[in-house]
């Protein structure tokens, strides 16, 4: 290996997945509700919110949306939207309140609760909840005189799961690291989105 | 130059004074309620890893635990290990992102009253023209007979040497990275006075 291949190599953002929790490869019919995205900028050294700028947030969120969607899509699942009733839209919103616990595909008893409300009325629904939770750490260093160097600390976790909203269980989830804060149109970006739902589940196919 | 040798012994003196009186690290975190002198004894839970990516290998409670005894001990706790959650069963970073009194009361052996939880967020060693590694830490102390946390602090270790020398040592990149996080993390925990 050359030395410049070696550099190359330790430069280059890769998305790394890793499988949070595996389930069948084919799912039952299920009604999936895609939740808009959590996304959170973050320090590294004092956890302090980094605030992005609205054009940012929307930008991202919308590229986040775009993928989720476009899975749902590929897996042949039926997608739903939030009805208007007050009751839906109160469960919905304590859901988003626990959208980072339930894209790790970890539930709690409030986000069962939400959940089952939500299934109120159609059991087949499920959710996908997705997150992009971004560290901001201090940059590369290189000291001429000591040969002293160190690596970014800046990484990034695209997260998603899909969950059974009556059953609370979790069908799918999967989360991917991106040792680096990718620009929205940048193709890390969107190969670290291709990897999080490459192996999104497929709708079961019944057989007459 | 006779003349100006006193000068630089001054700025020479001044640069480590200043060095000497640095500031100590401030935690995230620390409770007014908090009297270091008050803990006997700190259960310093099973450690946690919530590392996104595991390629890095690691002996979690072996590695991250040993440094993590001798900084406690240094700085006059006493620690013990132990070996489950208690009734929470499993902890999750987002559980402790702003965790409720009864779960605190629920953490940890039910003897104890003092419960550190640690967890590793995240280590990385990476072979270049040289070698670096990077580790994160995160602790939380809780106090469990009032339900509330004492003290929060992050730690991060950004270590590397650069040409053929510091590529002879990636090996032992990520365990200094992540000593130097522990060592981070621990200096903002208040010390004990016996």
């Amino acid at each position: 290996m050359s030395v410049w291949s070696l550099v190359a190599s330790a430069c280059a953002a890769v998305p790394v997945a890793s499988a949070v929790q595996s389930g069948p490869a084919h799912l039952p019919a299920a009604v999936v509700l895609v939740v808009p995205p959590a996304i959170r900028f973050q320090r590294v050294q004092d956890e302090v919110e980094v605030a992005l700028p609205e054009a940012g947030r929307v930008a991202y969120e919308a590229k986040l949306m775009a993928a989720a969607r476009a899975a749902v899509e590929r897996s042949g699942l039926a997608m739903a939207s939030l009805s208007r009733d007050p009751d839906m839209e109160s469960a919905f919103s304590a859901l988003r309140a626990s959208e980072l616990r339930l894209a790790r595909g970890l539930t709690n008893d409030a986000t069962l609760t939400a959940m089952l409300r939500l299934a109120t009325g159609n059991p087949d629904v499920a959710v996908l909840v997705h997150a992009l939770e971004a560290t901001v750490g201090p940059g590369g260093t290189w000291n001429a005189w000591s040969g002293a160097i160190t690596s970014s600390m800046s990484r990034s976790a695209f997260r998603a799961a899909l969950v059974m909203c009556s059953s609370g269980k979790v069908l799918w989830a999967q989360q991917v690291e991106l040792r680096d804060l990718p620009a929205v149109d940048a193709s890390t970006f969107q190969d670290a989105l291709t990897t999080l739902y490459a192996s999104f589940p497929r709708k079961a196919v019944s057989r007459p | 130059m006779k003349t100006r040798m006193p000068s630089i012994i001054c700025a020479c003196a001044a640069v480590l004074g200043a060095a000497g009186c640095a500031a100590p690290k401030k935690a995230i975190y620390a409770s007014t309620q908090f009297t270091p002198a008050a803990v006997a004894q700190v259960a310093v839970l099973p450690i946690v890893d919530s590392r996104v990516g595991k390629a890095e290998p690691i002996e979690l409670q072996k590695d991250v635990g040993g440094y993590l005894r001798s900084r406690l001990e240094d700085r006059g706790y006493t620690v013990q290990f132990a070996s489950s959650f208690g009734d929470v069963g499993t902890v999750s970073d987002v559980d402790l992102q702003s965790p409720d009194p009864a779960w605190i009361r629920r953490l940890g052996p039910p003897d104890a009253r003092y419960v550190l939880v640690v967890m590793l967020v995240d280590l990385k060693s990476t072979l270049t023209f040289g070698s670096t590694g990077n580790a994160e830490v995160s602790g939380y102390l809780f106090d469990r007979a009032d339900g509330v946390m004492l003290w929060h602090d992050k730690g991060i270790g950004q270590v590397g040497q650069g040409g053929l020398l510091g590529m002879a040592f990636k090996g032992g990149m990520a365990s200094n990275a992540l000593r130097v996080a522990v060592e981070d993390m621990v200096s903002s925990l208040p010390e004990r006075r016996k």
